[in-house]
């Protein structure tokens, strides 16, 4: 009688106690962590790790579609859009100028490499087969696995990609490393003021002896007493590959120097006109 | 009917412990993203492992080498993560250019760390050709 007269409510007790213990086993004491990830699913900083280390895979040896598969991991709106910002970013924080013209030079190769039309398909099942032709996709989907504390849900075996046998691929020539002390002629300096460029922008443009832009050549700029900044051509490969721009202040004298031997433009300053300036220079002189 | 009541308690203690377990495994599990780099599976790791051989070769640089390795996993020593590649890129059959660079990369890190994992000798060296 009297335990009829204590009703339900110990049925409503146990399911508390049972919830809270349930919540604190999957919430805090064994939450559910990931294993067999891809690099789009890493955090920013691994990204960008990641982004720097097929930079500099990429200026070692030379094979643009490797590089290109690898970046397509990454599941980047715009790889060549990170790339340039990711060395901007270095530069700013005065990183190593070397992984910014690195990250550069892949953008701008890459830009290059799009404009003759893509090589690697994009995509989550582009894995990453070093050995194999780097062109060609490889089979496999990517299979998440969730792991919990002890216990593994395991949804996929560890490695689940068929990976093509290998047919050994010729790598491609290596970019000769590009000669940083050639000295640049200026070919060009010309104010504009038709509106194509914002108020106060120095763009500057590089060409290599041949004609084409080059990419990843310094840029020095100095003005007042002994402030500089440098910046890379490249990092804008959507205008040009050998295009670089600088924002200039009114009242400021700006000092202009591309690569290490080239001749210093002076008396850059915002023009009258409310433009911009544009200059030119030319490997090896005009 | 006291044995009963204490079964029904039990019981809605794992209703409710089930529950819980389920909220925060399945119905809300983390977000799949922000994950660090020793959670990728085995073939991105041993790509991983390959740019870093790359560059390694290129520039013979061994400390960025250790320290690009402990980046993709700083709960294992350089030395286990190249020989994991090893093994993977074995399996996968890579290229014998790409093998060879894993493998001078694996006896830089051997030579450079005393007592470290054991790199299978078997690996080291790439089999067949083009």
């Amino acid at each position: 009688m009297n335990e009829e007269r204590r009703g339900h409510w110990y049925l409503l007790t146990g399911l508390l106690i049972g919830l809270a213990a349930g919540l604190l086993i999957s919430l805090v004491i064994s939450p559910l962590r990931y294993a067999d990830s891809d690099p789009s699913a890493l955090n920013e900083v691994a990204k960008n790790q990641f982004r720097q280390l097929v930079a500099l895979a990429f200026q070692a040896n030379g094979n643009i579609p490797r590089a290109q598969g690898r970046l397509s991991l990454l599941r980047d709106a715009d790889p060549n859009r990170e790339l340039a910002a990711q060395a901007q970013r270095i530069l700013g924080e005065g990183g190593s100028p070397d992984e910014a013209r690195a990250l550069a030079a892949l953008a701008s190769a890459l830009s290059g490499s799009q404009s003759a039309g893509p090589v690697q398909p994009s995509g989550a099942n582009a894995t990453p087969t070093a050995g194999a032709d780097p062109g060609q996709p490889t089979a496999p989907a990517i299979t998440l696995t969730l792991v919990t504390g002890e216990a593994i849900q395991t949804a996929t075996p560890p490695r689940p990609t068929a990976t093509p046998r290998p047919t050994f691929t010729p790598r491609p020539t290596a970019t000769p490393p590009r000669v940083l002390d050639a000295p640049f002629t200026l070919t060009n300096q010309v104010q504009i003021c038709d509106g194509s460029l914002p108020a106060g922008r120095l763009a500057v443009l590089v060409t290599g002896k041949d004609g084409q832009p080059l990419a990843g050549v310094p840029v020095l700029v100095t003005w007042g007493e002994g402030q500089t900044s440098t910046f890379y051509t490249g990092l804008a490969p959507e205008i040009s590959p050998g295009y670089a721009d600088f924002q200039m202040q009114p009242g400021i004298t700006y000092t202009l120097k591309v690569g290490e031997a080239s001749e210093a433009v002076t008396g850059l300053e915002v023009p009258s006109c409310g433009g911009g300036w544009r200059v030119e220079f030319t490997e090896g002189g005009g | 009917m006291r044995f009963g009541r204490f079964f029904l308690f039990l019981l809605s203690i794992l209703a409710g412990l089930g529950a819980g377990v389920a909220y925060g495994w399945v119905i809300n599990p983390p977000p799949y993203r922000d994950l660090a780099p020793s959670t990728l599976r085995a073939d991105y790791k041993a790509d991983y492992v390959l740019m870093v051989a790359e560059i390694y070769r290129q520039d013979g640089q061994l400390p960025q080498a250790l320290r690009r390795l402990s980046q993709l996993d700083a709960s294992l020593t350089p030395a286990r993560i190249v020989a994991e590649a090893l093994l993977t890129a074995s399996d996968l059959d890579y290229a014998p250019s790409d093998l060879a660079a894993l493998s001078a990369l694996a006896q830089a890190v051997q030579s450079s760390s005393s007592g470290g994992t054991a790199v299978p000798a078997t690996q080291a060296a790439p089999k067949g050709t083009p």
